[in-house]
This record gives C-alpha cells, sequence and structure tokens, in this order.
C-alpha cells in the first residue's frame, strides 16, 4: 500500500464517520459523494504500483462516474422532490452514533489482525472494507428516513467493494462490471420507491410504514 | 450449444424492445406472453441438449448446464412462467384492465426478472449468480407495487431493503468462498467458478468455508424467505397483483434456494451422489460417509426447522387467504431445505418436491387472486361458500390447499412421504418429529379452510366488512383490493361471467399434473431426477 492508496482509505474513514454525525441529508449525500471519489481513485492509486491497464481504468472511471457523480445527483434530485432537508429524530442520536462507528471501526480494525490469510499491508484496507461495510448496515437500521436507509445501502456496497480488494486477487472484470450495474439500478429503484412513498404518504419515515402485520 | 445459453438474454431483451413500442396494453401483454412461451421452449430445448450430452459448458465454464440446474430451468420456465404469464394476461382482462404505461412496465420488468433468475440458474461463476439474483430482487420490485395502494408500496420498501441488504451478505460469503478458493491454490478468476472450488474442497480452509457458507446462506435465505430472515415475504406476496404472487412464490424463492444448494456438496467429504446411488441400487441399508452430514448441512438444518416451526405457528393465527399461502411457502422452504440438508439421501424428495410446489401453488395463487378479485377482499372467512358462486377459483384454491397439505393421491403427498422415509433412513430423529408436528398443524389448520370454501354456507351478507378488522378483533393487514363496504349483496350472490378457459387451463392443469404424479412417476423423470442428484453432489 503506498501513501496515496493509504490517504485515500483515510478519507473513506472520515467519511463513514462524518455521516454519523450529520443530519443534514444534502450534506449526507454529498459526503458518500467524496467517498464515492475516493473509492474510484483507489484502482488507479493501485495502478500507478503494480503498473496500470486497461481494466484498472475502467473500473475506475466507471466508479467514479456512477459512485461520485450519478448516484448523488439521483439522491439530490428524489431530495429535492421531497422537501424534506434534515432528520430530525432518528433512532438512534447523532452523538451516540459516532460513538456507534468509531466502535465499529475498532471491532473492524480487531477482526482484520485476527484473519490470518490478509497480508499485513493489506490491513488498513481490511479495516475500511469492515468499518464500511458495518457503518452501511448501521445507518440503515439506526435511520428513520428513506433516504439515510439508500445511502446506508450505498455504503455497505462501497464495504464490499473494497472488501472485493482486499479479499481477492483479479475479480473479473464481468462480475465487477455486473456488481457495479446491480448497485446502480438499486439505487435507481430505491430513489423511485422513495418518491412513491413521498407522493403516497407525504413523508418518508419508514417507521411509519407499520400496516402489514401477521 | 452457444446459441441456446445466448438465446435466455436474447428472447427477454428481445421481448422487452417489442413492448417499448407497443401500441396498446393488449399488445404489451401479448408480446409478454409470446416471449414467455419462447421462454419455455428454450428451456425445453435446453433440458432436452443436457439429458443427452450432460454437463453443457461455454466460455470456460462462466455458464454451465448440468441435470440439476435444467430441472430448476423447467420448473422456472414451463411450469411457473409461462402459465403465470397467461393468468396475467386474463388477470389484466387482456389490457383492458390497465393502462399502457402499466402494461408496458409491467411487461418488461416481467421479462426482465425471467431473465434474471434464469441468468443465476445457468451460471457457473458465483459472482455472476449473484449479479443475477441481485438483478431479480431489482426488476421484480416494482412489480408488487399498484398505484395508489399504500400497503403495496410498504410491501415493495420492505422487500427492497431487506432483500438487497440481505443479498448484499451473500456476496460478502461469495467473497470469501473465492478467498478460501485462492488459499486453496486456485488463480484469480478460477476461484469464482464453482466447478474449480468444487475440485479443491478438500484444501479449502473448514472455518472460512465455513463462515462464507453462513454468509451466503443468511444472504439468499433472506430471499428464498427461511425463517427468521422471511419477514417481506407474507406483504410482498399478499400485496402483489395474482401473477406476481404466484411467480414469487412459485420461482423467485426457489431460485435463491438453489444457490444456497449449489455450495452445499463443496462441504461433503466424499463423493456422495455417486455412493448414495450404489447403496440406493443395492438395496442396502445407507451407511458411512453418505449419511454423514456436514456442518452446512447441519446449519441448514437449523434454518429449515425453524421455518417449519414458524411458519406452523402463523398459518395457525391467519386471516388471510394470500398471507395464508405466503406463509404456506416458507414451510415448503423448508421442506425443501429439510430434503437437501439429509444430503444425498434426501435430495431425491427435494427435487421432487421443487416442483410438486411450484405446481400446487401456481394453481393456488392464481385461484386465490382471481377469487380475491372478484369478491374484493382476501379474508379467509369471506371466502367460505364461495364454491357456489365461483366455483373454478374456489374449488381450484380448495384442491391447490389440499395438495399443498399433501392429501393422497396428490402428489406433494408422495414427495413428503419420501422425504419422511429418507429422514429415517438417515436416522435424523428429532428433526423429524418436529417436521411431523409442523406440518400435521398446517394440516389441519388449512384442511378446515379448505373445507370451509368447498361445503360451507357463504357468510352473513348483513355482517358489514370491515377494512384490515379480522372479526377476531386481531389486525391482519390491509386487504390487497380496497373492499367495498358498502356493496350491493346482489353483486355477490349474482354469478359472474363465465371464467375463460385459459384460467380453467392454468388453474386446472398443474392439479392434474399433481394428481397424475402422485399416482405415476414416469420412468424417465425419475431417471431425470436421479442424475440430477448426481450433478449437484458430484458436479458431473
Amino acid at each position: 500500500m503506498t501513501s496515496l492508496q493509504n490517504m485515500l482509505l483515510i478519507v473513506v474513514l472520515i467519511t463513514d464517520l462524518t455521516m454519523a454525525a450529520n443530519s443534514r441529508l444534502g450534506t449526507c449525500i454529498n459526503i458518500t459523494a467524496i467517498q464515492g471519489f475516493a473509492l474510484g481513485f483507489l484502482p488507479l492509486a493501485i495502478g500507478l504500483e503494480k503498473g496500470m491497464n486497461f481494466e484498472l481504468v475502467a473500473i475506475a472511471v466507471i466508479g467514479i462516474a456512477l459512485r461520485g457523480i450519478l448516484f448523488p445527483y439521483i439522491l439530490h434530485r428524489s431530495l429535492l422532490n421531497s422537501g424534506t432537508s434534515r432528520e430530525l429524530k432518528p433512532i438512534v442520536g447523532y452523538f451516540l452514533s459516532v460513538a456507534i462507528v468509531l466502535v465499529l471501526i475498532f471491532a473492524s480494525l480487531w477482526i482484520s489482525i485476527r484473519i490470518d490469510f490478509i497480508a499485513p499491508q493489506l490491513l488498513l484496507l481490511s479495516t475500511v472494507a469492515l468499518s464500511t461495510i458495518f457503518a452501511g448496515t448501521f445507518f440503515i437500521v439506526g435511520r428513520r428516513l428513506a433516504i439515510m436507509q439508500i445511502l446506508g445501502y450505498i455504503l455497505l456496497e462501497n464495504g464490499i467493494y473494497c472488501m472485493g480488494l482486499a479479499f481477492v486477487q483479479d475479480i473479473p472484470m464481468i462480475v465487477e462490471l455486473g456488481v457495479l450495474f446491480d448497485a446502480i439500478v438499486a439505487v435507481f429503484v430505491m430513489s423511485v420507491a422513495t418518491n412513491k412513498i413521498h407522493e403516497e404518504f407525504e413523508h418518508f419515515d419508514i417507521q411509519k410504514l407499520d400496516s402489514l402485520k401477521g | 450449444m452457444n446459441m441456446l445459453f445466448g438465446g435466455f438474454l436474447a428472447v427477454p431483451v428481445f421481448g422487452v424492445l417489442l413492448i417499448l413500442v407497443s401500441k396498446s396494453s393488449r399488445q404489451a401483454l401479448m408480446i409478454m406472453l409470446a416471449t414467455a412461451l419462447g421462454g419455455a421452449l428454450l428451456s425445453g430445448a435446453l433440458a432436452a441438449q443436457v439429458a443427452q450430452a450432460g454437463v453443457i459448458e461455454v466460455a470456460g465454464g462462466l455458464f454451465r448446464a448440468d441435470h440439476f440446474s435444467a430441472w430448476h430451468m423447467i420448473i422456472l420456465a414451463i411450469i411457473v412462467f409461462l402459465p403465470s404469464s397467461v393468468y396475467a394476461y386474463t388477470y389484466f382482462e387482456g389490457g383492458k384492465g390497465i393502462d399502457l404505461g402499466y402494461a408496458k412496465r409491467f411487461g418488461m420488468l416481467w421479462l426482465g426478472a425471467f431473465a434474471a433468475m434464469s441468468t443465476a440458474l445457468l451460471s457457473g461463476n458465483i459472482g455472476i449468480m449473484w449479479v443475477a439474483i441481485e438483478a431479480s430482487t431489482l426488476f421484480t420490485a416494482f412489480l408488487i407495487f399498484r398505484q395508489g395502494n399504500a400497503a403495496s408500496l410498504e410491501a415493495m420498501w420492505k422487500y427492497i431493503i431487506m432483500c438487497s441488504v440481505g443479498v448484499a451478505f451473500a456476496f460478502i460469503g461469495t467473497l470469501l468462498m473465492a478467498a478460501a478458493g485462492q488459499q486453496a491454490g486456485l488463480e484469480g478468476g478460477d476461484s469464482l467458478l464453482l466447478q474449480k472450488i468444487y475440485l479443491v474442497r478438500g484444501a479449502l480452509k473448514p472455518s472460512l468455508a465455513l463462515t462464507a457458507f453462513i454468509f451466503i446462506l443468511v444472504g439468499y435465505g433472506t430471499k428464498a424467505g427461511l425463517a427468521p430472515m422471511h419477514n417481506w415475504l407474507p406483504d410482498a406476496h399478499s400485496q402483489a397483483p395474482g401473477p406476481v404472487s404466484a411467480m414469487f412464490s412459485g420461482f423467485l424463492l426457489n431460485a435463491a434456494l438453489y444457490c444456497i444448494l449449489r455450495f452445499l456438496p463443496l462441504f461433503s467429504p466424499s463423493d456422495g451422489g455417486a455412493s448414495v446411488l450404489q447403496g440406493g441400487k443395492a438395496g442396502s441399508m445407507l451407511v458411512g460417509a453418505a449419511l454423514a452430514s456436514s456442518k452446512a448441512q447441519i446449519i441448514l438444518m437449523g434454518f429449515a426447522l425453524l421455518s417449519l416451526v414458524i411458519s406452523s405457528a402463523f398459518i395457525f393465527f391467519q386471516k388471510d387467504a394470500k398471507r395464508m399461502l405466503a406463509y404456506c411457502s416458507v414451510e415448503h422452504m423448508g421442506i425443501i431445505a429439510f430434503a437437501y440438508a439429509l444430503g444425498p439421501v434426501g435430495t431425491i424428495a427435494g427435487l421432487f418436491h421443487t416442483l410438486n410446489h411450484s405446481f400446487a401453488k401456481t394453481a393456488g395463487f392464481f385461484s386465490a387472486g382471481s377469487l380475491g378479485k372478484k369478491l374484493h377482499t382476501n379474508e379467509l372467512a369471506r371466502f367460505s361458500g364461495a364454491s357456489k358462486r365461483y366455483p373454478l377459483y374456489a374449488i381450484g384454491f380448495a384442491v391447490s390447499l389440499l395438495a399443498l397439505i399433501g392429501v393422497a393421491p396428490f402428489s406433494v403427498f408422495m414427495s413428503e412421504f419420501m422425504l419422511v422415509s429418507s429422514t429415517v433412513a438417515a436416522r435424523r430423529f428429532v428433526p423429524l418429529a418436529i417436521f411431523l408436528a409442523a406440518t400435521s398443524i398446517v394440516f389441519l389448520v388449512m384442511l378446515k379452510h379448505a373445507i370451509a370454501i368447498l361445503w360451507k354456507s357463504p357468510p352473513d351478507q348483513a355482517q358489514a366488512y370491515t377494512p384490515g378488522c379480522a372479526p377476531g378483533g386481531t389486525f391482519s393487514g390491509a386487504p390487497a383490493i380496497a373492499p367495498h363496504k358498502n356493496a350491493n349483496p346482489t353483486e355477490f350472490s349474482a354469478p359472474s361471467g363465465v371464467p375463460p378457459i385459459s384460467e380453467y387451463l392454468v388453474i386446472g392443469l398443474p392439479l392434474a399434473f399433481l394428481l397424475v404424479l402422485g399416482l405415476w412417476m414416469p420412468h424417465g423423470l425419475s431417471d431425470f431426477l436421479t442424475k440430477a442428484l448426481d450433478s449437484l453432489w458430484s458436479m458431473k
């Protein structure tokens, strides 16, 4: 891992933390955009170290276009439609959220140290991967608004992407592209669904959707 | 052979393009129907090829078809998808019931779901398999939604979030499995090829492979509706339009379960399939390695039993017909998982039960969907005595309930009987006891409902229906179709128009097949099943 790669990974970790602290939905979307850029540049940084090839460049370009630009754009549009700007009463408070994400980061570090097949130079990558997966899952469970759940899902996907880099060498490009394609359709479908929820209920508080039971 | 694999992608894509330019909702539905027929023919051709040539591989194993996947392909395309498409055509009254936008959207998503599921079945690469299953979630999500129906929106959101997150966990499992493969000496992309991982399964690090399997089981298990990850399922099945519920229950769950099952042989120590076959042919007691359960099988058994217990409890208290069928799906997924968790011994029963369940469940959802549409409610209490007013739907529904619970001449009875006898052969008496207890509860409760539908007199018309509130006072969920509170009583008693011939076919034929298969198992079929067993457990 070169210092450039490490820097990008640190950016990802910081974005996980700032997400937890923020109540403004617009800001949260921008934070995931920053994370998307950092992750998008990661293949290029790896290419600088190990030799650039077409696959790495393609994955970087597509990754930046989707995670850095397209996802935030789709979500900002959903947000505009809704007129909501911040999440006022999250299920888990903001201070506690930051604490939880910090704990999750340390837990990821601990797990990464214990996984014996991870090369020492990939320790940071694996920590970032696991903590982003955990943080994403946490946002899906711990926030009420549909948009925050979508952001949680994006974090989860980002984390899994890092995990692929850390654990498996040379994933075939067709698989990589398929995963990216699924991610984009998922974000698109979820944001259309949020718009529908907003049309139908005049809010998108998922906690209030509880008519189906039993 | 390449042509066949290409066809499974090309035919739906061609259909989608045609639907895009279609001029009326009738046209869009007709194109959907034609494409479904094309898919059914393709999968028939594929099965014939596989029966002749054994395993077919293209692109270095990226796509792969053997008896096991061909068997599921037949169930997907011929037994579930084609009838559901025919039913969708009549459900939407040949396009009269819906506007063009909805018809186009429905047709495209419907075909997209078919393409995604067939890709999942035909991929030999666990990465592609994951991509296809996730894609099938995304294609099917909007099929649940109906404009102006708040409850369907809620069900759809639950479905997308739960299944996307669940399936994301399956991807973590996929990556871990690939990592285990690379540790065992596989190079790069080979570590995602199931066949290659199988060949090095002895060298996989047990703890890592098992962790991977748990992630895969929980992930795909969410989509397969195994308890306790089944929460999205009753909502989605009850809120979706009839044909969609049938497709969900008939195959979407099986597609996810198929992915889990594909990983099971990686944990079996010996060449399980063949040894059991020889044991069976010699008529001797099944002993030794073939009966030893791997840890993966034991964990799968745990989820299977939990699904059986939880679903039987929910069926016991169920007031809504479509929700009852949905929980019944959880139960049957549990039964199928149970069969495979026994190992090669139970596999034939599992394969046969998959077929039987898909037959019975599609017929059940078709008739329940139409009955609900006619009666403007899905409440079970309102279904009683419906056989006098809507004989096809009511009798169809009641008979499919009887088939589902395993009443004797139907083949569900045969597959459950095979399952019980192989459980005894495998000496798994505690799981057997739980299985029998749960299925008996379901048997009694659903038998009661079937009898009520067939012979009880219709409920008192004066008793006004209050939406969402069952007579017992418990909240049973919003009905799928807004009930007419002040419905004219004559509307209920007047005989409706005669159902179209196609409905007689899609409801009657599956039930007839169940009856025939229960009485007589063709030699070719049992031969195919044996080969499917072998292709699952020894990958040949």
